[in-house]
């Protein structure tokens, strides 16, 4: 799935990847979202907030670690988010790695525009569930 | 699975406002964005490309406001957030570099559910006079076991 996809294309009940994809939960990437979004919360910037002494991310980090798993299916460019919903169910801390897997729910067009509705699924290390998410997209327009 | 609706619990109540959090978004802070992400979409970092879209010009990641939002959450109280936290919204309007976002939300319903009590909260994201993302956003006040 390296191409883009066209929305005709795109298969509704597909599940991919066969491997869940792995992400693994560095000091650089939660200090580089932080930074990129103005978090200096001091919960996620402390080693001792979580009960095992591990460092807590953001339950939004949900927003990167899913997006490789999301992006496996190309829209054309010019594709955005439509919709989001996020069920946090355990935070990932860093040293975590997380598996993700993508399933697509539905298609539909409306007003002109493509519109796909994808669900993530994530668990950690250890199989227990971080994070479900559904994602809207707006497919790109296919030249 | 049935729900009870409440007025209060523990020291929340339905109509209790939540922490605000204000930030001004740049192109820098979207071009770090799509770093930390992976999420490169030219539509984002690419002023050249955005001319010929739909929008004009560069636009933030949507679940870059996101983020802003788990910034409230985590200000209210992290761990209700983090265990049993959910979030539904939509992306309303784009935001641009040079826009200040501010992100509000106001309790208006309180569930009890089999897993536990949760606040709903209805979520105000605006620039300006611009509402930005629409939905709910809601936190675990108390799970069933403890």
């Amino acid at each position: 799935m390296t191409e883009f996809v066209k929305f005709d294309d795109v298969e509704v009940g597909l599940e991919y990847p066969d491997t869940p994809v792995e992400f693994k939960v560095t000091e650089d990437v939660v200090n580089g979202y932080l930074g990129a979004t103005f978090d200096t919360s001091d919960v996620y910037n402390a080693h001792s907030t979580a009960a095992d002494g591990k460092r807590p991310v953001p339950p939004t980090l949900a927003a990167v670690y899913m997006m490789e798993a999301m992006l496996m299916l190309k829209s054309p460019p010019g594709g955005v988010h439509a919709k989001q919903k996020f069920a946090f169910h355990k935070p990932a801390c860093v040293g975590d790695t997380l598996l993700t897997k993508v399933r697509i729910l539905d298609k539909y067009q409306k007003k002109g525009r493509n519109y796909v509705i994808m669900q993530t699924i994530t668990t950690n290390q250890a199989g227990e569930p971080v994070t479900t998410g559904t994602i809207t997209r707006i497919w790109g327009k296919e030249e | 699975m049935s729900t009870d609706t409440l007025q209060h619990w523990d020291g929340v109540s339905v109509g209790d406002k939540l922490p605000t959090i204000k930030h001004t978004v740049t192109q820098e802070a979207i071009n770090q964005y799509a770093d930390a992400s992976g999420d490169h979409n030219p539509l984002h970092i690419d002023p050249e490309f955005a001319k010929g879209t739909f929008y004009g010009r560069t636009i933030a990641h949507g679940l870059m406001t996101l983020a802003f939002v788990s910034q409230m959450m985590t200000e209210w109280d992290w761990k209700g957030w983090a265990y049993g936290g959910e979030i539904d919204m939509a992306f309303l309007s784009p935001v641009f570099p040079g826009d200040e976002v501010n992100v509000s939300a106001e309790i208006t319903a309180i569930e009890k559910r089999a897993d536990g009590v949760h606040a709903l909260c209805k979520l105000d994201v605006i620039v300006g006079d611009k509402t930005i993302l629409g939905g709910t956003v809601s936190r675990l006040l108390s799970a069933v076991n403890s």
